[in-house]
């Protein structure tokens, strides 16, 4: 069936419907990575948006059986070039189309992704609809679309603890909506996790005297999550050895007086060089957002400890006087693994 | 930051086009001496071979053609000075060299200094056993293995493990002498073949780990240890075939995100680990299903692969690595392409990329086709699309194999048993057996037990093959022509399954608004804009490529894969093409496929197409460009054979037109114009069938040469002497040429005598001859296979002058502007013509270099309109410069199994070199060392002639001082000899009792074996055996009289200790 993604400056492109299809209307994202198509889809950063994937064949290795099927997608939608029916080993994967049509996510394929990306590379990220039929109110459907509180809908909405009989390290997240890379990560460091909805009171975290905090990723607009403000301050001031992970970089960065601003695009892929400022060297990084720390006004206790190789953005920041670092890419993704390695190296020192 | 002790920088080239070594190198040493001189720095370039471009003097400060060893690097050295060599731009020749260079002390010496890897990290990457110790220490798997120096130990190491086993020889390239064995025998031969082969006698003995996948990384890092990797490969068939032997597709299409992860974090281990500043590959193999992987090996140089990923990324690998070099960092070198971001990213990509091996075996018809460890590919295509099948049907369009359909009719015709039987095959067919079996509805899984193929890669093959199908049905609708064309069918396919003609495809195609467009190649997927105009066409897309008029706009065709025949010498000549278009201030366009190539560079030509040359997709970009014309005298017979189609198209072919092309090409319109010149030719006709072959052969009287018309290389050549080899030669000619009435049969009398070339610029006025180029080796053997001496010295005045106005005559009567090439024969003071090609030749690129003619660049302006004598030159025949330049052909005959060596009408080597002095002998003897053949004065020299030169092979060595040479010859040539006078020692056959050629070679120090070969195919004849077995164990063996007479008298002549050298920017 023939089928549109619409964005919100009017634009159409025409493709084909598949997986649950139904009219659904999203923030139009792109996300360049060439691997990794599942952890994109069930990554809850991606909560309101309909990913557009610029590699143009999607599901080659369809969805794990045994390790994937049983996580929920966030996405909203897809929007590909071509999907791939018959995934690399059948007898371990099914196909992307039907895990997403099990999971009422809608799709679409044969559309020209490139254009679309070239669109949203001048006009910035726009709304936009899927839909197999386009009419006079289609375009007031996208406009009168929003996505806010995202980061409620995508936390826990109660806590959750990981515990094994020879944890090290105790460790609590907060979760803004997408932690559950991080939460590997320190699981697979054999640590104790406990995981806290978003808008957990300080006092009740620091009542569990955890080795390290974290501040997860999530979804959305930051200013969103103004009510915890304060919580983070409090938090940082503990001294207790803290990280906080884009949107959590973001949020704890608005706590302590900086601004946010919206970017054009955003940064969503799996190769952007982020570059440490002290001694120079660069690495690959992965990311996933669509704000940035402003460098106007900037307070000066946050000082810039890494930034983006190409558009020299802000990408991580150290809090003088406190035992708080954040970046804006993902520190557990590849190259950058090793922030995680110190973290878990600065939290094991303070517990000795 | 720059290190400021750099200043002076020496490059070695790769040397000659081999199997394993083609034009890569010239594309990442240009890309590379242009990005060192962009830093300000003093290039000086060495390379033996004069067809490349990098050794042009524009590229760098010094060029030195000279033989690649260390005697003449030393020299060069000593003369120029450099404080710095980079070693990794040259292949695996450049590395060895340099490393030798270092072993023996001579950097040392001379305070030259390596730059972008040390001597102790080429050897951990290049040793076979401290390469297993460095990623043991490092902790990446390596295959079960073990490095041996005798058989004997290999056989009991067998012993342990088991088989199969493969040998793979240290420091080799292409995998030179490696093999696998399946029992003691069997590795018995080959270990023993690799230990000789190998420069340190040494040979890994491994577990053969056939049927994993096999994948690449492109890795780059700088020297404050920032790594990226540019780009995963993927190969389409498993472990077990060479990489170059492989489709191999980019980015990697089955591995899982932790499986790529995976090996992309033991690729930036490696890197680190080795300490490399610049760029390297690694090679692994992944155990399916599993995360299981071992690193096959590392090459910490630009290679094929690097090449292959530049052009398949964007992202320019030498061109960055040689910044490394300098000391500069990734975050400080900006990305040419997109203009604004920088070298430090890893490029992604929204396309598929596939290349395609394009192999010699038409021109070995006894060859062994099998596929292994050891490659057989003179060159490949790389083709770009949206979905992996349209970037395989573009890449089969490219190969030029006149292969549309993937379903080949004399497959077909086998039944489901046979095709299942050929699949377990690995030779160049294997592809299509299986898409023949798919088509037969063998389950695909079936497929994928005896290829180990990924099932991934067999359903894209059932889908071409379904569409196929569909198509057959008739179906003719907006939707099913759409899907077809997005899966790379073209029109011709199109048509001749649903029974109409191309022509009415397009035009449904035009009225359902079905249309190509183009997309740009600009390493981010979209993300920032391109500031470099690389396109690729597909469907289903919006067209990026603007097609504004701002000037005039010209459409140059380049010349497609690197094949015996057509090689980078086409190469050279677009680029310079292109140049010359860009200073007459015109727009200029190529199309081009081979990923290999400096025309396909990014930033040569104002717009690149990275597209199939076949006439469907040239005119995509001429409905789009609708350039003012076109130009395809330099792209070789590819961009020659597209003159119809682009004349069709209405696009003015600019140079001599279509019609005076087709004059030069047809017998009968030929022998017309030779006629009104009043010149000789052999006397021939042409002939449709083998009745009409034998008459005219009859006719005219043995011996004839047989071809067919519109060949390149003398494909399908022969000369024949019997009415047996005429019919043998017609049944392998009716196998290579589709259709006889297109292309008919020409048979001509044979004349043995003096063949001479000439290659001249023609404006339709005046004609300019840069120089007449004799041939050592009598007519008979392929001009691209003889040894060419500039200037012609052996003629006559008068002969000279006779071929010069021949060449006016005919440069006249064919209404030629621009470049013709023409070969003649001189018997008794008598010139015949051989042929006449209306466009630039393989000689063009050296007659430049040691003319000092920008000869394209002229041929350029001269079709634009100009006039020979306004561009500041007189016609006639260029004086001599005061050089010889002596080019000698290289051939890859240990590559290819089974293939006969000895010279003939059809051309067989993939390479040459040039040796270039003011001495005649010195620039024969340059050129000799440089392919390799080199006979000390006191050398070891076996002779075994036929009969009919036994006397001539006696008083070439009448004619010398042979007194320091040892000569043994086979009894029959040792009687001669001796009752000439001549001292040798009788030796029996290869076959023969003891003591006999074989174990003579075997001592391995004889230097020279002169064999001619005696009538006839057969593979059974002591001569093919003896000539085979030299290639095999290294030794040199020349089966032409001539130039083992001109190699005996230049070596007597020359004292061994003499070097001299040339810069041919002083010439």
């Amino acid at each position: 069936m023939k089928a549109y993604l619409m964005l919100e400056d009017g634009s159409v492109f025409e493709g084909t419907a598949c997986g649950d299809f139904k009219e659904t209307v999203f923030n139009t994202v792109f996300n360049t990575a060439m691997t990794g198509y599942f952890q994109i889809i069930t990554d809850k950063a991606n909560l309101s948006d309909g990913v557009v994937f610029t590699y143009p064949l999607i599901g080659n290795q369809g969805v794990d059986l045994i390790k994937e099927k049983s996580l929920t997608p966030a996405v909203k939608a897809i929007i590909v070039r071509e999907l791939c029916d018959f995934p690399t080993n059948p007898d371990k994967q099914m196909p992307l189309e039907t895990y997403l049509t099990e999971n009422e996510i809608p799709i679409i394929k044969d559309i020209d992704t490139r254009a679309i990306v070239r669109k949203l590379r001048d006009s910035g990220t726009m709304r936009g609809i899927l839909t197999d039929k386009i009419d006079e109110n289609t375009l007031d459907k996208i406009k009168a679309y929003t996505s806010i509180n995202l980061v409620e809908k995508a936390s826990t909405k109660e806590i959750v603890k990981f515990d094994k009989d020879n944890n090290s390290l105790d460790i609590g997240i907060i979760d803004l909506g997408s932690s559950k890379a991080i939460v590997d990560t320190f699981i697979s460091a054999n640590c104790k996790i406990t995981l806290y909805p978003f808008n957990t009171k300080a006092d009740e975290i620091l009542n569990s005297h955890h080795d390290g905090i974290i501040i997860s990723d999530g979804p959305g607009d930051p200013n969103d999550c103004k009510e915890i403000f304060e919580d983070i301050k409090t938090l940082a001031k503990s001294n207790i050895p803290m990280i906080a992970i884009s949107l959590g970089h973001l949020v704890t960065a608005l706590s302590f007086g900086a601004q946010v601003e919206k970017m054009k695009l955003g940064h969503r892929g799996a190769n952007f060089p982020v570059k440490n400022i002290n001694n120079s060297r660069t690495y690959i990084s992965s990311q996933n957002h669509g704000y940035i720390i402003s460098e106007k006004n900037l307070p000066e206790t946050l000082q810039v400890s890494y930034i983006n190789a190409n558009d020299k953005t802000i990408e991580g920041i150290v809090y003088s006087g406190l035992n708080l670092k954040t970046y804006q890419f993902l520190p557990e993704a590849s190259d950058t693994k090793f922030i995680i390695d110190e973290f878990l190296a600065l939290v094991g020192g303070q517990n000795d | 930051m720059i290190d400021s002790s750099i200043k002076k920088i020496m490059v070695i080239g790769s040397g000659p086009i081999v199997i394993g070594q083609a034009a890569e190198f010239d594309y990442a040493g240009t890309q590379a001496c242009r990005s060192l001189k962009e830093e300000g720095m003093e290039v000086v370039l060495v390379n033996s071979n004069p067809a490349t471009i990098m050794t042009d003097k524009n590229i760098a400060d010094k060029v030195y053609i000279e033989p690649l060893n260390i005697k003449t690097l030393t020299k060069i050295i000593q003369v120029e000075k450099p404080d710095s060599l980079l070693p990794t731009l040259g292949g695996q020749t450049g590395l060895n060299l340099s490393m030798e260079l270092e072993e023996k002390g001579i950097l040392a010496k001379y305070n030259v200094k390596l730059i972008g890897i040390k001597s102790s990290s080429i050897k951990k990457a290049e040793d076979r056993l401290e390469f297993k110790n460095t990623m043991e220490k490092i902790g990446e798997p390596c295959i079960t293995s073990k490095v041996v120096n005798t058989v004997e130990d290999a056989v009991s190491f067998a012993n342990t493990v088991g088989y199969p086993l493969i040998v793979r020889p240290a420091y080799t390239l292409g995998g030179s002498g490696g093999g696998i064995a399946y029992d003691e025998r069997q590795l018995r031969e080959i270990s023993e073949n690799g230990l000789r082969l190998s420069r340190v006698t040494e040979v890994l003995i491994e577990k053969d780990i056939s049927g994993w996948k096999e994948i690449e990384f492109e890795v780059m890092r700088d020297s404050a240890g920032n790594a990226i990797t540019i780009c995963c490969m993927e190969n389409f068939d498993p472990v077990g075939i060479h990489t170059g032997d492989s489709i191999v597709v980019a980015p990697s299409q089955t591995l899982t995100d932790a499986e790529y992860k995976m090996l992309r974090t033991s690729a930036l281990n490696i890197i680190n680990e080795l300490d490399i500043a610049g760029g390297c590959n690694v090679q692994y193999a992944l155990k399916p299903n599993s995360f299981d992987y071992a690193v096959i090996e590392v090459n910490p140089r630009v290679s094929r692969s690097s090449a292959l990923a530049s052009k398949a990324t964007g992202y320019p690998i030498a061109r960055v690595a040689s910044k490394i070099a300098l000391g500069l960092n990734l975050d400080e070198i900006k990305n040419a392409v997109t203009g604004n971001t920088y070298a430090c990213f890893e490029p992604t990509v929204d396309y598929v990329v596939c290349k395609v091996p394009k192999w010699p075996f038409n021109k070995f018809v006894t060859a062994n086709k099998t596929l292994g460890t050891q490659m057989k590919a003179t060159g490949e295509v790389m083709s770009i699309a949206k979905s992996f099948e349209a970037s395989l049907q573009k890449a089969i369009h490219s190969i030029e194999e006149n292969i549309d359909s993937l379903l080949l009719p004399d497959l077909l015709n086998l039944t489901k048993e046979e095709l299942i039987q050929k699949a377990h095959n690995m030779d160049d067919m294997r592809l299509y057996v299986l898409c023949a079996a798919i088509y037969k509805d063998v389950e695909l899984e079936t497929l994928h037990d005896i290829t180990k193929i990924d099932l991934w890669f067999l359903k894209k093959l059932k889908n071409i093959v379904d569409m196929e199908k569909t198509l057959a049905t008739g179906a003719c609708d907006p939707e099913t022509l759409l899907k077809a064309k997005c899966l790379g069918f073209t029109d011709t396919l199109i048509a001749d399954k649903i029974g109409t003609n191309e022509k009415a495809i397009y035009h449904l195609r035009q009225l359902w608004d079905i249309r190509a467009g183009f997309a740009v190649v600009d390493t981010c997927a979209a993300e920032f804009e391109a500031q470099t105009p690389y396109f690729y066409s597909d469907y289903n897309i919006e067209n990026e490529s603007k097609a504004e008029k701002t000037k005039k706009k010209v459409l140059v065709l380049g010349s497609g894969p690197i094949r015996i025949g057509q090689g980078i010498e086409f190469d050279y000549c677009s680029v310079h093409c292109v140049n010359a278009l860009k200073e007459s201030n015109i727009e200029t366009i190529i199309i081009n496929n081979n990923p290999e190539t400096v025309s396909t560079d990014f930033d040569i030509a104002d717009k690149l197409y990275f597209e199939p040359l076949t006439p469907e997709f040239v005119q995509n970009v001429v409905d789009l460009e609708k350039p003012d014309g076109a130009i395809v005298q330099f792209g070789g017979q590819t961009a020659i054979k597209l003159t119809k189609a682009l004349n069709d198209l209405g696009v003015k072919i600019l140079g001599t037109d279509a019609n005076h092309v087709d004059a030069a090409e047809d017998r009968e319109r030929f022998d017309e114009i030779l006629e009104i010149c009043k010149i000789d030719r052999p006397k021939g006709q042409t002939v449709f069938t083998t009745k009409e072959a034998l008459r005219a052969a009859n006719d005219l009287g043995y011996p004839v040469l047989v071809r067919p018309s519109y060949v390149l290389g003398g494909q399908g050549m022969q000369i024949a002497v019997s009415d047996d080899e005429i019919k043998e030669f017609m049944e392998i000619i009716k196998k290579t040429v589709p259709d006889l009435n297109e292309h008919p049969i020409l048979v001509d009398k044979y004349i043995m005598g003096k063949e001479v070339e000439v290659d001249a610029i023609c404006d339709g006025t005046d004609v300019l001859i840069p120089g007449i180029m004799e041939h050592i080796d009598r007519a008979g053997i392929h001009s691209g296979d003889s040894i060419s001496v500039y200037p012609a010295s052996s003629i006559s005045k008068q002969v000279k002058a006779t071929i010069v106005e021949y060449t006016r005559r005919l440069a006249g009567a064919l209404n030629v502007i621009g470049m013709m090439n023409i070969q003649f024969i001189v018997k008794h003071g008598i010139v015949y013509i051989i042929e006449v090609n209306p466009r630039a030749s393989r000689t063009v690129p050296y007659i430049s270099k040691v003319t000092n003619i920008p000869v394209i660049a002229l041929a350029t302006k001269v079709m634009l309109g100009e006039k020979i004598r306004d561009l500041g030159y007189t016609p006639g025949l260029y004086p001599d410069t005061g050089y010889f330049a002596v080019k000698m052909p290289v051939f890859s005959f240990e590559k290819i199994k089974q293939a006969e060596i000895s010279l003939g009408p059809e051309m067989k080597s993939t390479g040459e070199i040039l040796g270039i002095s003011k001495s005649f002998d010195e620039a024969l003897l340059k050129a000799f060392e440089g392919a390799n053949v080199s006979l000390p004065k006191n050398g070891k020299i076996i002779i075994t002639v036929r009969d009919k030169d036994k006397e001539e092979i006696t008083s070439i060595l009448k004619s010398i001082d042979i007194s320091e040479f040892t000569i043994y010859a086979t009894p029959g040539t040792n009687k001669v000899l001796n009752e000439a006078g001549i001292k040798s020692i009788s030796v029996n056959k290869l076959t023969g009792p003891s003591p006999n050629i074989k174990e003579l070679i075997q001592k391995g120090d004889i230097s020279l074996i002169i064999n001619t070969p005696t009538r006839g195919r057969s593979q059974n004849r002591d001569g093919f055996k003896l000539r085979r077995f030299a290639v095999e164990v290294g030794a040199s063996c020349l089966t032409s009289l001539d130039a083992a007479s001109a190699l005996l008298k230049s070596t007597t002549l020359i004292p061994d200790e003499q070097v001299n050298i040339t810069d041919i920017a002083q010439i």
